[in-house]
Parts: structure tokens; sequence; C-alpha cells
């Protein structure tokens, strides 16, 4: 496919399109690798590709609530991952949001905790430690004393030592720092947990399971240290493993070289599948089986002087003739097609709009190939004021033998308001149908006004009549 | 000295009419210096060159009406218009011409069942100044 062929199908516009909704992709998943939020959302792409099959083999519940599911997802993420989110929002700078990679390597000092671990356990003084992930704990984690305070074997030693008020707490380290003690965990309530655990062991799975922090605990009774991470609870034989677990945990495990080159490879990995999967969504919603539809969309008259009114059009909707992917116009929906006249440069009378490509605002993939009608009139007008004459509309029969001779009406004329176009044209006013049988010889009436246009405005509603009867003479 | 009483007592006759007539004929001036609309009315018949039966609502049964008209200072023959509408829309122009000095002219219609509504006459010289316009209604 030479260049010209591929430039006929993709405009430079799509291919921006595609790179940067695939490097939204990519970052979405730099800034939330590591948590829940990754996991979830892959798990609602599947349940929206089971949907679309569901959808194609006609099972339509299952493609119903599956479509329901699907159509909550965003609220049902931003609800539950709502410290994730916030937590990537809050604690990062807008260069790391947008092109920041975070380092896994991490200045927390395993040698010192595994140390202190060891020492603790040595000397069978309860502890409980912990190392947060990305998520933020301030929810979960209740009480203790905020402490920032550099960390060292001896300060662990004393803060689990019995006689601290804050030795039955957690210890929360972050970096090099000590930030909080005596901190309260929520308590894990699962069954399977060992008897020999404790409150200090409930504590530790409760956080592990409600967060991606890893805990450690050094038992007071046994001096055994064990290691809660998820659902997991893993047993440490020596400061080896430990030291393992918690660079598992920091993700620096292994060489420091290799884990830049996996990590770099991980990364590459993602980005071209974000660049696959955002190129395949982009060619199945703008390039897919071409279809035509033909829509009825309502004129909207923008930039109008305010003295001039839209008094009268040829036609106050057009028809687009539109064509696109099945996928784009199946989801066409009104509000997203418009079509306007600019009135900026019309005059007062009629002005005629050769509609075309510019008068209509359509979706990105959607063209158009044809308006009808092709070309729209308008009528401007100024509002304007003006007397006209009163004419009575008599109706019905005169009693016998009499002649209406005069009537005088007051006021004889009225002042009407209303475009002038429509002034022009009206010479009269005419009265409702008042009715002659019922008159007598001389008298006076009341008769509403008729106006011939909702849009005129009269300066009265009603006029009185004084009328003369004659005899009436017998023709020869 | 008797057949000059009869004719003063006619020409009184007629100008007592022209007087009773001049609150709806509002005789008025078009464009010509001197010429005057004495008389206007619409009626249902003409007779001794005065109409018969003025007023302002002509059963559809009467068959015709007649705009009547009568004007003075005619210097030169000229024609003048009536221009006959019903509810606003011009049904039909009849122009008439005028002798000098002074001159009574009229123009009908003839009346369907469905000419029933508001009607007027407007009278105009050629150049369409309007001399008065006459409103009437016919109606059962």
């Amino acid at each position: 496919m030479g260049f010209e062929t591929l430039s006929g199908i993709i405009r430079w516009q799509d291919i921006v399109d595609i790179l940067l909704n695939s490097y939204i992709l990519f970052r979405l998943y730099v800034l939330f690798r590591g948590t829940h939020v990754i996991r979830v959302v892959a798990a609602l792409v599947l349940l929206w590709v089971f949907q679309r099959v569901a959808a194609h083999m006609g099972l339509i519940v299952t493609s119903w609530a599956m479509q329901g599911i699907v159509a909550v997802a965003a609220l049902i993420i931003i609800i539950v991952f709502r410290n994730e989110i916030r937590n990537v929002l809050q604690t990062r700078n807008w260069g790391a949001i947008l092109w920041g990679f975070s380092q896994k390597f991490s200045s927390t000092p395993l040698d010192i905790i595994t140390e202190s671990v060891h020492e603790l356990s040595r000397r069978r003084i309860g502890a409980l430690i912990v190392l947060p992930g990305k998520e933020n704990l301030n929810e979960i984690v209740t009480g203790g004393v905020e402490w920032q305070g550099m960390i060292s074997r001896e300060m662990l030693l004393s803060i689990f030592w019995q006689d601290n008020p804050v030795h039955d707490g957690a210890a929360i380290v972050q970096g090099r720092r000590i930030t909080r003690v005596g901190a309260i965990l929520p308590l894990s309530q699962r069954t399977d947990l060992p008897q020999r655990f404790g409150t200090r062991h409930r504590a530790a799975a409760g956080l592990a399971q409600e967060s991606d922090a890893m805990v450690i605990v050094v038992s007071e009774e046994t001096g055994k240290v064990v290691v809660a991470r998820g659902d997991d609870i893993i047993d440490i034989q020596d400061n080896h493993m430990l030291a393992l677990e918690m660079k598992r945990h920091l993700g620096i495990e292994g060489k420091k070289a290799q884990g830049i080159k996996r990590e770099t490879l991980e990364l590459s990995a993602v980005a071209l599948l974000c660049v696959f999967t955002i190129t395949a969504i982009w060619f199945s919603f703008s390039k897919g089986i071409q279809t035509l539809t033909t829509i009825q969309v309502p004129v909207e008259f923008v930039n109008r002087n305010a003295n001039l009114n839209i008094f009268d059009t040829s036609a106050s909707t057009v028809e687009l003739y539109l064509s696109g992917s099945g996928a784009l116009i199946k989801t066409l929906q009104p509000a997203q097609v418009k079509v306007a006249i600019d009135l900026r440069n019309a005059i007062v009378g009629e002005n005629t709009f050769n509609l075309n490509g510019h008068n209509v605002v359509l979706p990105p993939g959607v063209r158009l190939n044809r308006i009808e009608p092709a070309a729209l009139m308008v009528t401007l007008d100024q509002i304007t004021s003006r007397k006209i004459p009163v004419q009575v509309n008599w109706t019905g029969r005169l009693p016998e033998g009499l002649v209406l001779k005069n009537a005088v009406i007051a006021p004889s004329q009225i002042k009407v308001t209303g475009a002038s176009q429509l002034l022009k044209r009206t010479t009269t006013i005419y009265t409702e149908p008042v009715h002659l049988d019922k008159l007598t010889r001389n008298g006076r009436l009341t008769a509403r006004l008729v106006l011939e246009s909702a849009s005129l405005q009269a300066g009265e509603d009603r006029v009185e009549i004084h009328y003369t009867m004659g005899e009436r003479t017998p023709v020869p | 000295m008797r057949r000059l009483k009869n004719h003063l007592t006619a020409v009184i006759g007629l100008a007592l009419i022209g007087l009773f007539f001049c609150p709806m004929g509002m005789a008025a001036d078009a464009g010509k210096p001197g010429l005057r609309l004495e008389n206007a009315a619409m009626c249902e018949a003409i007779a001794d060159f005065q109409p018969i039966n003025p007023g302002l609502v002509f059963s559809v049964n009467v068959g015709t009406i007649i705009c009547f008209t009568q004007f003075s200072g005619i210097e030169s023959e000229i024609s003048v218009l009536h221009k006959w509408h019903r509810r606003d829309q011009l049904v039909t122009t009849k122009i008439l011409m005028l002798k000098t000095p002074r001159w009574a002219t009229y123009s009908s219609i003839h009346l369907r069942e469905s000419d029933r509504g508001p009607w007027r006459v407007d009278i105009v010289d050629a150049d369409n100044r309007v001399f008065e316009v006459l409103r009437f209604s016919v109606t059962d």
C-alpha cells in the first residue's frame, strides 16, 4: 500500500488522534500499574468483550446485564478507587503525571529494617512494621502519632520496647523515615488464619487485604517473623528471605541493571499494546463498513443583528445525507449534529444562503454527502410601529327594513407594533365578527380586535362603535 | 318663475343630500388642484344620480352593490379608479372617466355567496393618490 493510498484512508489528524489516545492509555497504565485499578479495568474490558459476543450471539439478558455493568463502569472505578486516583493526582506533580516514570529504586534502608526485625525477633519483642505500596493509607489506618523520624535500628527497637506507650501499634515506614507510630490497623475477618495468630497478626492481615501495603509482624510469644501482603501470609525463615520479600514488594528485586532492562521492556511492550489497541478501536469506529443515513436537523441561526428579527424561513429543518462506519452511524445522536447559518451579513428582507459543509458540524469520522434543501431563504425584519385603520367585521342579517347608515369607530386607528414587512402588508385591523341581528336603531357597542398574526401587538385590544340605522328605501 | 323655484328646490335638495353624506364621504383632495370628491357612498342602486340606501352593510341577496362617487372642480377629462378589496385582497379595479366640470360616476360588482366578509373600495386617482376609502361588509 503506497503512501498515497494510505493518505486516502488516514489523514494526519487521524494519526495524531491515534498517537494521542495511545499515549493517554499508556500514561494511565504507568500511573496505576501495580494497583488494583489496572486489574479491574482489564476485567471491565473483558466484560465488554463478553457483552459484544453475547450481543452478537443474541443472548439478550446476558448482553443487557453486561451492558449495564459496563455503562456504570466509570462510576464504579471512580468510587472504588477514589483513594488510588486521589493518590496519583495529589502526590505527583504535573510532570510526573504527564511524562514521568516512577522510580522503583527505593530509598528505604532495607538492611536497617532487616537487622532491626532480626533483633526484635531475637529479643521476642512484638512488632508491626508497615511498608506502604502506592495506595494512600490515610483512610485505612487510624490513630497513632505523626512522627517523621529518620529510621535507625535503635529507633525501631525503642518504638516496640514494651514500656513505650506506642509499642502496641504499627510503625509506618516511608522511604528513610518512620512517618507514624502507634497506628491502628484494621483487623482481618478471615477465618482461615492459624489459631496461634493474635491481634497483631490479624491487624497485619487486615491492612494487607485492604491495601497494597506489606506488613512485617514479629511475634511477642514466639519471636517468629511473618510478612502479610495481599491475601498471603508468609513465614520468614531468615534475614535474606525478609530482604527478598521487601525487595519484591518495593519492586527492586534482582540486580539494578536487570531491573531497568526488564522495566524498559515491559513499558515498551505496553506502549506497543496501547498503540495497537487504540488503532484497532480507531479503525473499528471510523473505517468500518460504510453506512449511509439521513437525519433531519433543525437549523440554528447565529450572529443575528439584535435589531433584526427572523420573520420567515423557507425551511426550519434540513435533511442531511451522511455516511460513515456502521458503529459511528449507529451511535450518532441528533445532538452531535448541528446546522448553523451565520446571519452576520444578512440584510432586511429576503436573504438566500447556500448550504454546504461549512454550515454543518458533524462528529469526527462522519461525512456529509448532501444537504436538502441546498439553499435556505431567510427573511429578516425590523420591529416598527404604525397606525392602521380599524374596520368592523359585520356579520349576520340586519333587522327587516333597516339600513346601517353610519358607524363611528373610536379609536378609528390603532397603533400596531410588529415586523415592518408584516406591517406593510397589514392595511386593516378587523374587529371580531359583530352580529347585526340584535342591533337597535341607534346604539353603541364594543368589539375586540383580531390581529392577523400573533407576532403583531396592538396598542388597544377593543374599540367602541357608535352606529346609526335608517329606514330602508324600496329599490325601484 | 315657478320652474326656477323648482330648480332651486332641486339644487338645495342636492346640496342637503351632499351635506348628509359628508361624514361618510369625507370629500378629499387628491393630487389635482381643484379636483374634489364631493360625495362617495356604497349603495344598492342609483336613482336620479343619487345613491339609494347608502350604508355599511349589504346582504349578499341584493345581488349588486355600487360604489357611487361624485367629483367637482374637474378641469379636464381625467380618470379615477375604484379598487375593490375583499379582506385586503384586491378583487377588481374599475377605471372611470370624469368630465368637466362636475361628474358623478359609479362602479359595481355582482355579489356571490362566497363574497361575505369585510370589503373596502379605495377611490384613487391615476397616480394612486387616495381620495377616500369606503369600508363595508357583505353579510347574509
